[in-house]
C-alpha cells in the first residue's frame, strides 16, 4: 500500500505503542482517507458506506441538538460532551483490548443517548449511563453490529430505573430554569391537560433535551428517509399504527386514550421512531420483519403509555421490540424465502 | 406499448456507464502476431490439444478436441506455426493449456453465404454446432450444444435470446444488435428450426431503445413470428434465472436448469456466432469485445481474434487517459481484476475495462451492523449476511443448507453493502471448501 510512512504508521511501529496501533490507524483513517483497492468483483460499489452513514445521522440530529442547546444553555453541551468523552474512552479502551479497529458506532450512540435525557440531568449521571449503555449494551456483545439492544437506550433504560428520584425531577419548561414534571403526556395522564400542537411542535413544553423540537426532528427523520440512510418502513408503521390504536382507544375510551396527535407529538415518540427504531442493527433486516417491528413497537407504546405507571413507552417498547428482532427475521426469512426446490 | 417486465425480487442499480462506448460501430482489431489459445475456455471439461509444436496451423484449424459431452471444440484463430504450449493462469483464476501461434501464412477468404441450412436437419444443425466450439458468450460459456439437445420427448415453449446486456460499461451485444439484426434473426431462425420452440422472446432492456426499434421494424419488416420484449433496467436481468422470471414468470428450481421449466435462454452473440457456423461455415474465433472504462482514451468496441492480448486491445484504443487504477476482464460487477495483460482474450471475454485510480479504490471492509440492504437486493431470496458469517466461521456446510449453492456470485449483496464486506468472495469460498471436503 502506498503512502507507508505517514506519521501515524511511524508512530504504530514505536514500540512501546504498538498496543495502540488501532488509534493510530483509525486517525490516519481520518487524515489520508481509505487507500484500499479491492481485488474482488464487484468492482463498483454503491455510494453509501458506514461511514457516511453515521455523518448523515448526526447531521440529522441536528436540529434537535441545536434546539436543545437553544432552550437549555451550554449545560447541554456539556452533557452532551460527558456523553462523547465516557462512552468513547469504553469503545477505544475495548478496541486496544482486542485489537480490533475502532469503529465509528460511538459516534452516533454518543449524540443519541444525551438528547433522551432530561435537561437537568447531573452530570454524574449522564456519565454512568453513557458507560452502562457502551459497556452492557454494546461492548459485552462484541462490539458495533453484534449487539442486541440500541446501546443509547440500554443506557437510558439502566438510569432511569436505577435513579428513579433523581430522573423523574429533571424536567424543565424551555427557556426557563424552573423545575417541573409535567410533561404534556404526563398532564393528560393526571388532568386531561391537552397541550396546544404549536407548543409542541416549535418545543415550547417539558420533555427530554432532544424530543422538544418536534419540527426539527422530523424534518431530519424525513432527510434520513430521503436519502435512504433510515428505511421507511419502520417510522411509518410504527406512527400509523400508535395513531390507529389511540384512534380505536379513543373512541371506546375516550378519557382513558389520549387522541392520536396528542400522542404522535408527546413523549420520545418521534424521536424514537425516526432515530432508535431504525438503528439498523437491532431493527430487522428483512423489510416485512422492518413492517412488524414498527407496528408492534406501536402497539406496546400506547399501552405502556395508557396502562402503565409510566407516563411514557417508547423506550420500552423499542427494547422489547429489539429482543424480537432475531426471533422476526428467522420466522420471515423461513417462511417467504425458500428456493424452489426441483 | 408492451408492457415493460422486470424481475420481481432483489436486484440493484448500478449506473450504467454505456455512454462511454454505445455510440462506436464495431471495429478490428488488429490481428495479433502471436495468438494464445488456451484449451479451456468454456465451462466444463478442457479441450484435448491436437497440435504438437512447430506445427503448422491454419485459420480455423481445430486445435482442441472436445473431451465429452461437456465440453467444447477450439479453434486457430490466425493462421500460422504453434510456437509453444504451455500452461498459464487464465483471468478467471483457472489454470488452463494454451497454444501459441505465431502468425504466419494466408488468411481464408471469406466464404459465400450459403442457405442450405433451411433443407438440413435439425441434427446436422446441432452438429454444426458441436463441431464449430459454440459456447455461451454472455459471459457463463455453457456449451451450447448441450442446452439444444433436447430429448424427443420434451417440447419446447420458450426460446429466450438474451439482449439485456446488464453489466454496466459492456456495449458489445447492444452495437451487435443494431449492426447484424438480420444475421441475429436468421441465427434466430437456425435455432426456431433445431429445437422448434412455441414461443419466441427477444429480451432487451430499456436503455438500448434504438436497439428495441430497430429489432421491432426488421421483425415486422419480415413477418417473423418473434417478440421483442422490453425490460426494465435492472441487474442482475441478464441472468437467465432473473430474465426468465421477468418474461414468463416462472422460476427456475434450486440446482436446476432453465429447461425444467420449457425454457432455453441464448445470448445475442451466441445467435450471432450460430448464424456465422451455419451460413459461413467459420468457427467460433472471434468475438465483440467492449474496451471501456474511465480510463481509457477512446472507449471502442473491437471484434477481437481469441488469442489477442488484451493489452494490445488498450493499445488500439490509444492507451489510458489517466493513471490506471485497475483493469478488469469482463463487466464490472462480475469481472475478474487483472495484473497481466498478456492475458487472452477468450471465448468468454466480453469487455476489457480501466478504471482509475479514484474508482478502484474503495474503502476496506467493515463490520457488519446488520441492515438488511443485501438481503433486500440478492435476486434469489437468499440471506447473503448470514451465509457468510457461517462461512466466515467455517461452517461450510451449514451455509450448504442455507442454499449456499444457489448463489450466481451476481454481485448485488456487495455492491449495496455500506461495510464493503466481501460477499461475494465469501461465497465462493464456501462453495470451494464444501467441493473440497465432498472430494475427501
Amino acid at each position: 500500500m502506498k503512502g507507508s510512512d505517514n506519521i501515524f504508521d511511524k508512530l504504530s511501529r514505536i514500540r512501546g505503542l504498538k498496543r495502540f496501533a488501532t488509534i493510530f490507524s483509525t486517525l490516519k483513517g481520518i487524515v489520508y482517507g481509505v487507500q484500499e483497492i479491492s481485488v474482488g468483483a464487484p468492482h463498483i460499489r454503491d455510494n453509501i458506506e458506514i461511514k457516511r452513514y453515521m455523518s448523515c445521522v448526526i447531521i440529522a440530529l441536528m436540529p434537535a441538538a441545536l434546539a436543545a442547546i437553544y432552550f437549555h444553555g451550554l449545560y447541554v453541551l456539556a452533557i452532551i460532551a460527558v456523553s462523547y468523552v465516557v462512552g468513547g474512552l469504553v469503545e477505544v479502551s475495548f478496541a486496544v483490548i482486542r485489537k480490533k479497529d475502532i469503529e465509528e458506532g460511538f459516534l452516533v450512540t454518543g449524540i443519541i443517548f444525551p438528547l433522551t435525557l432530561p435537561p437537568a440531568t447531573p452530570l454524574w449521571i449522564v456519565a454512568v449511563g453513557a458507560f452502562f449503555g457502551v459497556l452492557f449494551g454494546k461492548e459485552v456483545f462484541g462490539g458495533t453490529g453484534r449487539n442486541i439492544f440500541n446501546p443509547a437506550l440500554v443506557g437510558r433504560l439502566f438510569i432511569t430505573i436505577a435513579f428513579p428520584g433523581v430522573m423523574s425531577g429533571v424536567y424543565k419548561m424551555p427557556l426557563s430554569d424552573a423545575i417541573t414534571s409535567a410533561t404534556p403526556l404526563g398532564l393528560f395522564k393526571a388532568d386531561h391537560v391537552i397541550t396546544p400542537v404549536w407548543d409542541l411542535l416549535l418545543g415550547m413544553s417539558a420533555g427530554s433535551l432532544g424530543e422538544v423540537f418536534r419540527l426539527g426532528i422530523i424534518a431530519g427523520g424525513l432527510f434520513l428517509m430521503f436519502i435512504k440512510v433510515s428505511n421507511f418502513r419502520i417510522p411509518i408503521a410504527y406512527l400509523g399504527t400508535v395513531a390507529l390504536f389511540a384512534f380505536i382507544g379513543g373512541f371506546f375510551a375516550p378519557n382513558v386514550f389520549a387522541p392520536p396527535l396528542l400522542q404522535l407529538l408527546t413523549g420520545g415518540l418521534l424521536y424514537g421512531a425516526f432515530f432508535m427504531a431504525t438503528d439498523p442493527v437491532t431493527s430487522p433486516m428483512t423489510n416485512s420483519g422492518k413492517w412488524i417491528a414498527g407496528i408492534l413497537c406501536g402497539i406496546f407504546t400506547v399501552l405502556i403509555r395508557t396502562f402503565s405507571g409510566y407516563t411514557e413507552g417508547v423506550m420500552f417498547s423499542i427494547i422489547l421490540v429489539n429482543a424480537l428482532t432475531p426471533v422476526l427475521d428467522t420466522a420471515i426469512l423461513s417462511i417467504k424465502y425458500k428456493a424452489v426446490k426441483k | 406499448m408492451k408492457k415493460i417486465m422486470t424481475f420481481p425480487m432483489g436486484g440493484v442499480h448500478p449506473p450504467d456507464s454505456k455512454e462511454y462506448s454505445n455510440s462506436f460501430s464495431i471495429r478490428n482489431a488488429p490481428i495479433p502476431s502471436l495468438a494464445v489459445i488456451p484449451m479451456q475456455q468454456h465451462m466444463g471439461a478442457p479441450a484435448e490439444c491436437l497440435v504438437n509444436v512447430g506445427d503448422k496451423v491454419e485459420e480455423g484449424m481445430l486445435i482442441g478436441k472436445s473431451t465429452g459431452y461437456f465440453s467444447a471444440n477450439v479453434h486457430s484463430s490466425i493462421p500460422g506455426t504453434v510456437k509453444d504450449i504451455q500452461e498459464i493462469y487464465l483471468p478467471t483464476g483457472m489454470k488452463s493449456k494454451v497454444v501459441l501461434i505465431e502468425l504466419e501464412g494466408e488468411f481464408r477468404k471469406p466464404g459465400s453465404k450459403s442457405d442450405d441450412w433451411r433443407s438440413a436437419s435439425p441434427k446436422d444443425l446441432l452438429d454444426k454446432i458441436v463441431n464449430m466450439g459454440i459456447v455461451g458468450l454472455g459471459g457463463a460459456t455453457f456449451p451450447t450444444h448441450i442446452k439444444y439437445n433436447l430429448k424427443p420427448e420434451v417440447k419446447l415453449e420458450y426460446f429466450v435470446v438474451n439482449g439485456v446486456e446488464c453489466e454496466p460499461f459492456l456495449t458489445c451485444d447492444h452495437r451487435l444488435m443494431l449492426e447484424k439484426t438480420n444475421e441475429i434473426l436468421e441465427g434466430i431462425e437456425i435455432i426456431n428450426k433445431i429445437m422448434n420452440p412455441q414461443d419466441i422472446y427477444i429480451g432487451i432492456e430499456k436503455n438500448k431503445p434504438d436497439a428495441l426499434a430497430v429489432f421491432e421494424q426488421t421483425i415486422g419488416a419480415k413477418g417473423l413470428p418473434f417478440k421483442v420484449m422490453p425490460l426494465k433496467v435492472k441487474y442482475p436481468q441478464g441472468d437467465e434465472k432473473q430474465l426468465l422470471k421477468a418474461l414468463i414468470g416462472r422460476e427456475v428450481p434450486s440446482g436446476g436448469l432453465p429447461l425444467d421449466i420449457g425454457a432455453v435462454v441464448s445470448n445475442v452473440g451466441t445467435v450471432f456466432a450460430i448464424y456465422e457456423a451455419v451460413c459461413l461455415n467459420k468457427p467460433l474465433i472471434e468475438r465483440i469485445v467492449t474496451v471501456s472504462g474511465t480510463a481509457v482514451k477512446t472507449p471502442s468496441n473491437l471484434k477481437v481474434r481469441i488469442g489477442t492480448k488484451i493489452g494490445d486491445l488498450i493499445d488500439e484504443c490509444n492507451g489510458v487517459s489517466k493513471k490506471p487504477g485497475k483493469i478488469i476482464v469482463g463487466g464490472p460487477m462480475m469481472g475478474f481484476a487483472t495484473a497481466d495483460l498478456n492475458a487472452p482474450v477468450t471465448k468468454g471475454t466480453s469487455g476489457v475495462l480501466v478504471l482509475s485510480v479514484r474508482e478502484a479504490n474503495l474503502a476496506g471492509e467493515l463490520t457488519c451492523i446488520q441492515c438488511g440492504k443485501c438481503v433486500a437486493a440478492c435476486p434469489l431470496g437468499l440471506n447473503p449476511t448470514t451465509l457468510y458469517k457461517l462461512v466466515d466461521h467455517g461452517l461450510y456446510e451449514e451455509a450448504k443448507a442455507e442454499s449456499l449453492f444457489d448463489c450466481k456470485e451476481c454481485g448485488c449483496c456487495a455492491f449495496v453493502c455500506p461495510s464493503h464486506i466481501p460477499l461475494v468472495q465469501g461465497m465462493r469460498l464456501g462453495k470451494f471448501m464444501v467441493k473440497k471436503q465432498k472430494v475427501k
